[in-house]
């Protein structure tokens, strides 16, 4: 039997969890209509989310950037996307106009605004039955020459806070430092806005997904 | 993380001149607890049962019937997401595990020997993805274990490993987001194969 003490005492290893840290530095990311509440984040059985932008279009590596910054902000895949080649078969659609969606469903477009470009995503939510109708919408355009050296900074930050919004922040933060304020200047994701997405991600969901094609 | 005491001691062992190595090859199966098991967000990360490849050499230590082994082990699996909050299970990209472990190894009877000693575990991810998004990962590990064997020809034996490793999960991105300490992660294998003496 003490020979077999070496290998018993690998089995009585200590046991213990990772010391998991406090996610309490949030922002207001629910909308609020008609007196209810609105939150919204993308169920796991849609994973990934599938994005569609124009293989030639100028803003297709900020959709990337965008993407990539909100994945890594979440440590348990709890919002991954992918780009997809048809725009038919996508539940986001991206494009480098101003918004030209309208019509039945109740649109709400989301501005951001720096000085050379705007970005505008319609959610295509409903408040009164609750529900995000696919495809949404996400538009991002100059609103001066592309050839303005601000351009590429304007379209990173606004890009990254328009897909915040792609992601179930329906709602802009108070602090100028995080990139999902209104008027953003931040480019990246700040913790409080990787905070307050984890915390949508792990809060039940009043909203439902239809339409996916 | 310094390297074991154990494990350094193990390496120089010299075996007699003549004395008759063996090569193992086995394949089997690994069991492992959760990488993550984050009590705040009510998730935890745990490997799917991986499909494991082994591959070892062995060498008498003396004229006892004490044998160095050297091994290293192969598995593959993807993340099972598994959560308490309503959140959904799921399952992410694959990892890979290589272990390289050196060991010691003995009789306990008969057919039936013990294992044990150390190395480090290799995480290499195939996406850079959640607690991989910075890439591969390794950490120590010790190891213990049984094997037993049954002769199948003059030179080859059949060969049954049941082994269990302990090792302290972390990653960058978890020290990083202020996860401290780290996760006790403890692994069981079950192999068989072939001991092939040379
Ligand atoms: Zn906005």
């Amino acid at each position: 039997m003490r020979r077999l003490l070496p290998a018993v005492g690998v089995l009585v290893a200590a046991c213990s969890n990772i010391a998991s840290p406090a996610v309490n530095d949030i922002y207001e990311y629910r909308a609020f209509e008609f007196g209810d509440t609105l939150a919204f984040h993308w169920p796991r059985e849609l994973l990934p989310v599938r994005i569609w932008v124009a293989a030639d279009s100028p803003i297709r590596p900020y959709v990337v950037t965008a993407i990539s910054r909100w994945q890594d902000a979440f440590l348990y895949g709890e919002f991954r996307a992918t780009l997809v080649a048809d725009s038919s078969t996508a539940d986001v659609i991206v494009r480098n106009t101003p918004s030209d969606v309208g019509g039945v469903l109740l649109r709400r477009p989301i501005l951001a605004r720096a000085p050379q470009c705007n970005g505008e995503t319609d959610p295509s939510l409903d408040p009164s039955s609750k529900t995000v109708q696919l495809p949404m919408h996400l538009f991002m355009y100059a609103v001066v020459s592309d050839a303005v050296p601000g351009i590429p900074a304007c379209y990173s930050i606004t890009m990254t806070h328009e897909v915040g919004h792609v992601i179930g922040i329906l709602a802009h933060s108070p602090h100028s430092d995080d990139v999902m304020f209104a008027n953003p200047e931040f480019d990246g994701i700040s913790d409080r806005d990787r905070q307050t997405a984890i915390t949508l991600y792990h809060r039940p969901s009043t909203v439902t997904v239809t339409g996916r094609r | 993380m310094r390297l074991p005491i154990f494990l350094l001691a193990a390496l120089p062992w010299a075996a007699p001149l003549g004395a008759q190595a063996a090569v193992r090859l086995s394949a089997g199966a690994t069991y492992s607890s959760a990488l993550i098991d984050d009590g705040v967000l009510s998730t935890k990360l745990r490997p799917a049962i991986a499909p494991t490849m082994a591959l070892g050499v062995s060498y008498p230590t003396g004229k006892g019937p004490y044998r160095v082994l050297a091994d290293v082990t192969y598995a593959r699996s993807p993340l099972d997401v598994i959560t308490s909050d309503n959140s959904g299970h799921d399952q992410l990209a694959a990892v890979a595990t290589i272990t390289t472990l050196v060991l010691a190894e003995g009789p306990v009877r008969g057919a039936l020997r013990w294992q044990a000693g150390g190395g480090a575990v290799f995480y290499r991810p195939t996406e850079r993805q959640g607690v991989f998004q910075d890439g591969a990962a390794h950490r120590w590990v010790i190891a213990g274990g049984l094997t037993w064997t049954r002769a199948l020809t003059a030179a080859m034996d059949l060969l049954v490993t049941a082994r269990v490793d302990a090792h302290n999960f972390t990653t960058d991105v978890l020290q990083a987001r202020g996860y401290g300490e780290a996760q006790s992660v403890q692994r069981f294998g079950l192999l068989v194969g072939v001991n092939r003496r040379l």
